[in-house]
């Protein structure tokens, strides 16, 4: 629990870009895996596409979903050589033929308020382990 | 638990009756007509975690499903369909319907949503033709898919083939299970080795999966022919060997990217063993989810959702249901659509029926009239079976620019882009018409390598594109069409306007024949809608142009096929798949095509005692061989000439055990798995 508080204040402190309505609320390590997640105060859509949790140029999509929560389930050692400073944003479904910048992304949330969403920087700072 | 449907059955009679738009000139039959029987459904649930996975799949599952047969089943056996749903919310709270949930088993105070009768319309519609449809839940999957490794692919395919498993003690030895009302009413009823499946959205990879895994058994039973609609295709699985049709929807929210295409794209030159043949259907202003009613708002009491207009807003043109201009089809006409393409499907494949043949190979451009679909609403590809096709220019490869697939010399002058692109890792893993890959879905992204397509641009009206035809291919009089498939590129053709150009054969004489493809086909259109990120999408459909319309040359004689760009616009296409098709010399007699064999071969009693029965209807002069083999591989029976139509092997003194059936044609080899008690 106390972790999770730091953790909070931490993200707050990191997040910046569009005002936040869907945010990364937790990042724990469970076993070799690291529990990343994003909470939404609207439900996420459940379908058939898998939402995608874009860190740079890497991407994360195995989850699992709860009504407005998705956590992602990331391996440590993936994890553990993610560069700090990338952008997070996640999709439902969309493959892009390159990086798009932190401008595009934040322009393509704003329009798909349902299928893109700019979350914040990335810092592997966010695990307290 | 038994109830008659017949009343369904006449009210999905004046739904399409009433749907009806456009014209059907053609002699094709109306698929979409019910057929003359009444239908009668029945329930089955063993329980909600009835069924634990080989692999490693997070939960049990359910096994719950309902049936739909032709009331009081005379005669028989019967053609099987079996549909598998996508993923969608499993739960809903009683008291608020409007609660859904992702868990599986549902909590206290919620129940099931049960996605899987939401396609009893089109199970009520094929039972009425004398087909037994299966429909099975997938709730438990759906609840944990997103954590599992492969997004519960595997899982799907398990859960279809022990559904098969169950029906296939039911229909020899009868229900031992206890279920109300099955008794032994289905033994001899449900032919097993005549299954069509149908798989929506994730269900589509499932059903796949499932082929595979049913092969990888020793194919116990014999999946006919197979349908994704709406498919995701995450793996990219490759299935060969089994005719399959893919269905798109243009207006797709939830899949948007349209990946099933890939399941026709990447299966039509990878086997030689393979000669089956493939098709695509486009439907423009269908969404993913109206194809299920159960998924469809108001038509179920919870979870229904207008996947475009919930994901990209209603008010996008085109897709948006509240935008000024909106093309969407209503959930009625959506279902009705289905439904006749489907059963053209399932009854040219299952049943043999030929009559249906113009409307799965790109003849018929008006659609059935019960499809409500007009002629610019719905495109269609066929990839033909081999034995039916000479492929000029499969544009595989950068080098198909300067040779075709006969050997011939490609060429071109006067084009402003000429370039294969979507064929490597590098530079060209798509063909750079949009940041978004959804708007191109036919080609490669990131990792992925995408189908191989030339990109043509032209800008004056003097470019043309030629492929010679060598010496030993000159004579084309032995097929009926030249086809190819292509599509408008949109970031550069002139805007919502069709392109239109020439096709020129020219025989060794030098004599021409030209005709322009705008009368031959609506594909020409210009992709429509425009969305940040999902439309307008360049998608691939077939021409087919009849050669006797090329008047004035020797057919048996043509030395080049010439693309003209001079119809006097600047335009820009991507195509492939350059070929002629309806070789003349692969049909019998009865116009039955040699792939529809395994639709008619019947092996009978199985489990056996004393004798099985191997009937090879009337194609049994095909049939070069029977074969029977034992577990472990040892020749048991071999019977190699003299065939009739029905063969009998005397297996009274052969041990109790599996042994494996081979029958085998000039191009096919049918394995059954054969019980001896």
């Amino acid at each position: 629990m106390k972790h999770t508080f730091i953790l909070f204040t931490f993200l707050f402190i990191f997040i910046t870009g569009t005002k936040a309505q869907t945010t990364v609320t937790s990042v724990k390590l469970n076993g070799n895996i690291v529990e990343l997640t994003v909470t939404s105060d609207k439900a996420f859509y459940v379908g058939n596409n898998i939402h995608i949790l874009h860190i740079g140029k890497t991407s994360f999509s195995h989850n699992k979903q709860s009504k407005k929560s998705l956590t992602f389930l990331i391996p440590e050692s993936e994890f553990n050589v993610l560069a700090d400073g990338e952008t997070m944003w996640m999709s439902y479904g969309h493959k892009f033929n390159g990086q798009p910048s932190d401008e595009f992304v934040q322009q393509m949330a704003k329009e798909n308020p349902n299928a893109v969403w700019f979350l914040s920087k990335f810092s592997k700072d966010l695990l307290k382990k | 638990m038994m109830k008659n449907y017949f009343t369904s059955l006449v009210a999905l009679t004046l739904l399409l009756a009433t749907n009806v738009q456009g014209t059907y000139a053609q002699t094709t039959p109306d698929p979409g007509i019910p057929g003359p029987l009444a239908v009668t459904k029945m329930d089955y649930d063993l329980g909600d975690l009835a069924f634990t996975t080989s692999t490693s799949f997070p939960s049990s599952l359910e096994v719950r499903g309902n049936i739909h047969f032709p009331t009081g089943l005379s005669g028989g056996p019967y053609p099987v369909i079996i549909n598998l749903h996508g993923r969608h919310s499993t739960c809903f709270e009683t008291a608020d319907p409007s609660n859904t949930d992702l868990a599986w088993p549902c909590a206290p105070g919620y129940e099931s949503i049960t996605s899987f009768e939401g396609y009893d319309y089109f199970a009520t519609f094929m039972a009425s033709h004398g087909y037994i449809v299966i429909s099975i839940s997938a709730n438990g999957i759906n609840a944990h898919d997103n954590s599992s490794s492969d997004y519960g692919m595997d899982a799907r395919g398990e859960l279809t083939q022990h559904h098969c498993d169950l029906w296939n003690t039911w229909t020899t030895v009868g229900d031992t299970l206890g279920l109300t009302g099955f008794g032994s009413m289905f033994v001899g009823k449900l032919n097993m080795q005549n299954i069509g499946t149908m798989g929506h959205s994730r269900g589509g990879e499932g059903v796949v999966k499932h082929a595979l895994l049913n092969y990888a058994q020793g194919s116990p039973y014999h999946i006919t022919c197979l349908i994704t609609l709406a498919p995701v295709d995450f793996h990219r699985e490759i299935l060969n060997g089994i005719p399959m049709m893919n269905i798109s929807p243009y207006c797709d929210g939830d899949v948007s990217d349209l990946q099933g295409v890939y399941f026709y794209d990447d299966t039509r030159y990878n086997d030689t063993s393979d000669h089956t043949a493939r098709h695509q259907v486009l439907m423009l202003g269908t969404n993913h989810n109206f194809y299920n009613t159960v998924w469809t708002p108001g038509l179920y009491p919870a979870g229904g959702s207008d996947d475009w207009d919930d994901i990209y807003g209603s008010s996008n043109n085109f897709c948006g249901t509240s935008g000024s201009i909106n093309k969407r089809l209503t959930p009625s006409r959506q279902q009705a659509a289905y439904t006749a393409y489907a059963s053209a499907f399932y009854r040219y494949y299952m049943e043999g029926d030929t009559s249906f043949a113009p409307i799965l190979h790109v003849d018929d451009l008006i659609p059935p009239t019960s499809s409500t679909l007009d002629s610019s609403e719905v495109f269609v590809s066929w990839h033909a079976e081999d034995t039916m096709r000479l492929d000029i220019n499969r544009v595989l490869m950068e080098s198909s620019e300067v040779v075709n697939t006969l050997g011939g010399t490609a060429s071109q002058a006067g084009l402003f882009i000429y370039d294969v692109c979507s064929d490597d890792l590098s530079a060209e893993i798509d063909c750079n018409l949009s940041f978004s890959h959804d708007k191109e879905p036919h080609s490669g992204s990131g990792s992925e390598l995408g189908m191989p397509q030339l990109e043509i641009e032209w800008d004056n009206d003097t470019a043309w594109w030629e492929n010679i035809l060598p010496a030993a291919n000159q004579d084309i009089s032995g097929f009926r069409h030249f086809q190819f498939r292509f599509g408008v590129n949109f970031s550069t053709s002139l805007a919502d306007t069709p392109v239109d150009f020439a096709i020129e054969l020219t025989d060794v004489l030098d004599s021409t024949a030209s005709l322009n493809i705008a009368d031959y086909t609506n594909a020409n259109y210009f992709p429509p809608g425009s969305h940040f990120l999902c439309i307008p999408k360049v998608m691939f459909n077939s021409v087919k142009i009849p050669l006797s319309d090329f008047s004035g040359i020797d057919l048996e004689q043509i030395k080049k096929v010439t693309f003209r760009f001079n119809n006097g616009n600047d335009g820009a296409i991507l195509i492939n798949e350059l070929c002629l098709t309806g070789k003349a010399d692969v049909q019998n007699t009865t116009g039955t095509t040699l792939e529809n064999i395994s639709q008619l071969v019947a092996v009978y009693p199985n489990p056996a005692q004393q004798s099985i029965n191997v009937s090879l209807g009337n194609m049994y002069e095909n049939v070069s061989s029977i074969e029977l083999h034992d577990i472990h591989g040892k020749l048991v029976y071999a019977k190699n000439r003299d065939m009739n139509s029905t063969v009998t092997l005397d297996i009274n003194n052969m041990s109790k055990g599996v042994y494996v059936l081979s029958v085998k044609t000039s191009h096919q080899l049918l394995n059954y798995k054969i019980v001896k008690q």
